[in-house]
């Protein structure tokens, strides 16, 4: 037996290329940012040491935390809607039907696509004149509703197409959970003559929990770090700032306004939220995780 | 699986392959060339001219590089404004900045105190040293005075353009309005706009089937975008207002609580509420004046280019209209549009190069045929003044629009802080036409922010 | 026919079938789009029309259609009569009736978009081997080696997750232009080439692998190396799979840096070219469907190609982390 507490000096070799580029282009931008956090800095003249007042300021802001209150609303609303509509389409793939592969494959596609793309041809659905959902509203005899230039309606419009994009993504992950739950207990149930609701409800739902858990805490990280879709399809944060959320709000201040210490501030406040969440996540939500 | 890895790397070689190819083939001629005259500078130009326009440019510069012996542009499209504005100062960061970009005055301002650009004054006087002609002279004056910072030239006005009327000549016609007669005044604009409208309200109740009766609901006077803060400006220039100015003691003060804005506010406002106006997305006021479905518009002269091709309806372009003061019509309208800066990149062949390239752009005849190209303003008095100009002009009066409105344009505060503050007035405008209420409620919380914003502002030459 | 014995899954197909149309019609209405004309796209009819104008054959029109069939032979007449004339009596306002791939040629002509292909999958290829190849390395450093700091190294990893992305653009833009490679493709591949998550992603699968077969490895003289790509790397091949594919999708689809760290539009790629036709086209749908169809198309083909292999290294890791 080789010698369990020989150090393999060779390991190193092995990290070297990808610790050496993750230091250089990960690692070391983080400090860096860090200490531009604590400076007033436009890119353009050197930066000026200014303390912690720039994280003051961030408590000060209004649209500050109009932007949190928005991605909050963001991710109180498209993390559960996305986790259900996923996860009664893949009990339903669960089937023993025919075709699963082909349902699967067209679920997907909506993720692989780029988001980009994809705003575009939202932009166009949504479009208050031609758009195809007005189209189809008028068949109701709905008026034509303005979706991304409605205060009401754009941030409500961007959650859709969010969960529309990402429903295929936890799908094949709830599928994963799915097929692992043992077929027997079911069997084990239905000579019990439990119904299809409390199939669900005792074996399905409590065996699916670790699934759900991974997506839930995954998905939250998401959303708050959303950022594409609102910048494709709501230029300035949206009718009265009403799709304004935080990453949009840093990229504006960043790239638009040129305050780099304070939006670089306001990414590590960001990050602490979310690993705080991650935090609440793993020590209060999993202890109610079943795990088999 | 070995398979095929062998086939993907057997792909990614054609990639790399044709990649090579690609490159042969459109930087070969430049490098080719380069070897015959190894003393060429090459001059790099970051610009935001995409479509028609880039279409235009480009073409000049080519004439350009082809008379050239000692310097050589290369046109770079950074596709818009914001994308521009964000590669530049990347750029500057890193020590690799173009040679030359257009940039708007509020990022002139900020190269200048970190001495970042070249001082265009310092370049024209070594002209006039070695015998050549003094430049600003032939400056339009606005034009001279939006660039002129501390009592320099700093930036060259480029791409400066002024907003018009375009106005569908047809449906004037059709619904009894003189096709040669735009409106003059906003009080006639309103006017004309609620004739176009009840016209087609009528239309429409009278329509026998229900895709005409449909059809006509969706037909209005007036668009606009929506949020727009340009609008807004020339609406208060229009009613002899002003948007900041300097008080007694030296502190700016903005005006948006006087009357000329407040006016400015609610005249927008009663044309969309009384259904004679539109408002909508970004170009959406385009689309609909293209298809037919509105009769007037106010866009920049630029959108003439963009639109033209897709008009099939007599259409004319008018000035801006004005408000009566005293008997007389104010006109007022405000610039839009970038300027270029030359950037010192520490290398005199490059900044004469780059001088060079911007002398010779916009000359007399150059600058003319830019114009008549674009329909963006020339830059010198003599391009007004020249054949080429007026030659144009009377084979296509919808061109004058924008050269009359010359003698009264202003230009937008430039604060490095306007950014910020046009975004705060674009939230506020937006509001208005989206929640109705009082227009002097909006103009005075505009006043109030705006204000707090412009105490802290240290900036002179606004 | 199981549907046949069991029509309780009837429902259960009506409302996939339902789902399958949501989740596709976004595609469907993008490449219709992509085939109509400007007028036809700004008609504000309530009819949702599937079947582009400039492609439906003829028999296709009803007799409600007639109306409309006789306007566009009229107007392709009038083009052409114009088109006799000399070049200087003719009326500017008489359009080129619309071709079916007119707003492809539209978006071909307006941004060089055959260069920003080649780029894409230059980058794409080049990231996805290399990347999978280190993380691989290092994946099985950390689950068969043992070495000093080998957990602090693994927390780094794992930290430089946690970051939005926005905020380490300006660090990294400033490092890449002190070593000179802004405006490369260098800068476009080199610092994606180490990913922390695909890391941790494998190293989970080679610690599933029995910690014997190793010993028992190096104890018949197989070396170090020879075992990890004569029998991990093997038995690792569905994980494997998934993240090719996963890095594959992400940096097709790559945007935001790309943008900041070229300036060249030989060096554009093809989410930066849509990005930047987007805002030339302003509010030509049809050349703006037409360029969001060429980007998406080739993904969707290709996912419909690895479809198979996708799907059996989904059911086997897709729930593993």
């Amino acid at each position: 037996m080789p010698n369990k507490t020989k150090v393999d000096w060779g390991a190193y070799l092995y990290l070297m290329p990808v610790v050496l580029i993750l230091v250089a282009f990960h690692v070391l931008p983080i400090f860096y940012s860090l200490a531009v956090s604590f400076y007033e800095w436009d890119l353009i003249g050197s930066p000026e040491f200014i303390g912690t007042n720039n994280y003051k300021q961030l408590f000060h802001d209004p649209m500050f935390f109009k932007s949190i209150w928005n991605t909050i609303k963001y991710a109180v609303i498209s993390v559960p809607l996305s986790i259900f509509l996923s996860m009664g389409i893949a009990i339903l793939l669960n089937n023993p039907i025919k075709g699963i592969g082909v349902y699967r494959t067209i679920y997907f596609i909506p993720v692989i696509t780029s988001i980009n793309a994809v705003a575009i041809v939202w932009n166009f659905i949504y479009h208050p004149d031609f758009g195809l959902l007005n189209k189809i509203l008028s068949w109701f005899s709905i008026d034509p509703v303005a979706w991304l230039q409605d205060p009401d309606w754009a941030l409500p419009a961007i959650i859709f197409m969010s969960v529309w994009k990402g429903l295929g993504h936890n799908i094949i992950i709830f599928l994963a959970g799915l097929q692992n739950i043992p077929k027997h207990l079911y069997e084990a149930a239905r000579i019990d003559g439990a119904s299809r609701w409390q199939q669900f409800k005792h074996i399905t739902w409590p065996l699916l929990t670790p699934t759900t858990f991974f997506i839930f805490t995954m998905s939250t990280i998401g959303s708050f770090q959303v950022f594409s879709q609102v910048y494709m399809m709501t230029p300035r944060g949206g009718p009265l700032k009403s799709t304004m959320v935080v990453v949009y709000y840093l990229y504006r201040k960043a790239f638009e306004q040129f305050e780099f210490g304070y939006a670089l501030a306001m990414a590590f406040v960001l990050f602490m939220v979310i690993f705080a969440c991650t935090l609440f996540n793993k020590l209060y939500l999993e202890k109610k995780v079943h795990y088999s | 699986m070995r398979n095929f890895l062998i086939g993907v790397f057997i792909f990614w070689l054609i990639i790399v392959g044709l990649i090579i190819d690609h490159e042969k083939k459109t930087t070969g001629p430049t490098l080719i060339k380069g070897k015959n005259n190894s003393n060429k500078t090459e001059i790099v130009f970051w610009h935001a001219m995409g479509g028609p326009l880039g279409i235009v440019m480009n073409r000049m510069i080519d004439r350009y590089n082809a008379g050239q012996e000692n310097y050589h542009v290369k046109s770079v499209n950074m596709g818009g404004y914001d994308t521009l504005a964000k590669k530049v100062l990347a750029s500057l960061v890193a020590n690799e900045a173009p040679d030359i970009s257009q940039n708007y005055e509020t990022l002139t301002k900020k190269f200048i105190r970190h001495n970042k650009i070249v001082c265009l004054d310092d370049l024209i006087e070594a002209d006039i040293a070695k015998g050549g002609e003094d430049i600003k002279k032939d400056i339009i004056p606005v034009l001279l005075e939006n660039n002129t910072f501390g009592g320099k030239l700093y930036s060259f006005p480029f791409n400066k353009s002024v907003p018009v009327l375009y106005y569908n000549k047809d449906m004037f016609k059709e619904v009894g309005l003189d096709p040669n007669a735009p409106p003059k005044t906003l009080d006639e604009l309103a006017e004309f706009s609620k004739t176009i409208r009840n016209y087609y309200v009528k239309l429409s109740e009278e329509a026998k089937t229900e895709a005409d009766k449909l059809r006509f609901k969706e037909y209005y006077g007036y668009g606009c975008s929506k949020a727009n803060v340009w609008g807004f400006l020339n609406r208060i220039m229009q009613f002899g207002g002003y948007i900041v100015k300097r008080n007694e003691e030296d502190i700016l003060v903005s005006g948006f609580n006087e009357q000329p804005a407040i006016k400015a506010l609610s005249h927008l406002q009663e044309m969309v509420k009384t259904g004679s106006a539109r408002e909508g997305q970004a170009f959406d006021h385009q689309n609909d004046f293209i298809a037919g479905k509105v009769g007037i518009i106010e866009s920049s002269i630029i959108s003439k280019v963009f639109m033209e091709e897709d008009i099939i309806f007599n259409y004319g372009v008018a000035s801006l209209p004005g408000v009566i003061i005293n008997d007389k019509i104010n006109n007022g309208v405000i610039l839009s549009g970038s300027n270029i800066n030359i950037f010192n990149n520490g290398d005199p062949k490059k900044i004469a190069g780059a001088w060079d390239f911007v002398k010779w752009f916009t000359s007399t005849e150059n600058g003319a045929e830019w114009s008549i190209g674009t329909t963006y303003l020339p830059v010198r008095k003599s391009s007004v003044d020249s054949k080429t100009i007026k030659d144009a002009r009377k084979a296509d009066s919808n061109l004058n629009a924008g050269y009359e409105q010359l003698g009264h344009c202003n230009f937008e505060p430039r604060l490095t802080a306007w950014f910020e503050i046009r975004d705060m007035l674009a939230d506020y405008i937006e509001e208005s036409s989206l929640k109705m209420g009082n227009p002097k409620d909006y103009c005075d919380r505009m006043k109030y922010d705006v204000d707090s914003k412009l105490r802290y502002v240290t900036d002179k030459d606004e | 026919m199981n549907e046949i014995k069991h029509p309780e899954y009837i429902p259960v197909h009506v409302i996939l079938i339902l789902g399958a149309i949501f989740m596709l019609f976004p595609f469907i209405w993008m490449i219709s789009t992509s085939f109509k004309s400007q007028d036809e796209i700004l008609s504000t009819t309530k009819d949702i029309v599937l079947l582009p104008d400039s492609v439906r054959p003829e028999f296709f029109n009803g007799p409600e259609e007639a109306d409309r069939v006789e306007r566009k032979k009229a107007d392709a007449k009038r083009w052409e009569e114009e088109q006799a004339k000399p070049e200087s009596e003719r009326d500017k306002r008489v359009r080129k009736p619309f071709q079916w791939l007119d707003n492809y040629t539209y978006a071909l002509t307006a941004q060089p978009f055959y260069r920003f292909f080649l780029n894409t999958i230059f980058v794409t290829i080049t990231v996805t081997s290399v990347s999978l190849f280190f993380a691989s390395l290092a994946a099985y450093a950390f689950a068969f080696f043992k070495f000093p700091l080998k957990d602090t190294i693994f927390m780094m990893l794992l930290g430089t997750m946690m970051l939005p992305q926005q905020a380490l653009l300006i660090p990294n833009y400033i490092f890449l232009s002190k070593i000179h490679w802004v405006n490369s493709y260098l800068a476009l591949t080199v610092p994606w080439l180490a990913s922390a998550y695909a890391v941790f992603f494998l190293r989970q699968f080679f610690m599933q692998l029995p910690k014997d077969l190793f010993d028992a490895a190096v104890i018949d003289g197989c070396t170090r190396f020879q075992f990890y790509y004569k029998i991990a790397l093997p038995l690792c091949k569905p994980p494997m799979v998934t993240l090719a594919i996963f890095t594959f999708l992400s940096n097709w689809n790559a945007f935001v840096w790309p943008l900041i760290v070229t300036n060249d539009t030989n060096l554009r790629v093809i989410q930066v070219g849509l990005s930047y036709f987007s805002s030339e086209a302003g509010t030509r749908w049809g050349p703006l469907m037409a360029a969001s169809t060429m980007t998406i198309l080739p993904l969707v083909i290709m996912y419909f190609l690895a479809q198979k292999q996708f799907v059996e290294s989904q059911a086997t890791s897709g729930m593993k982390e």
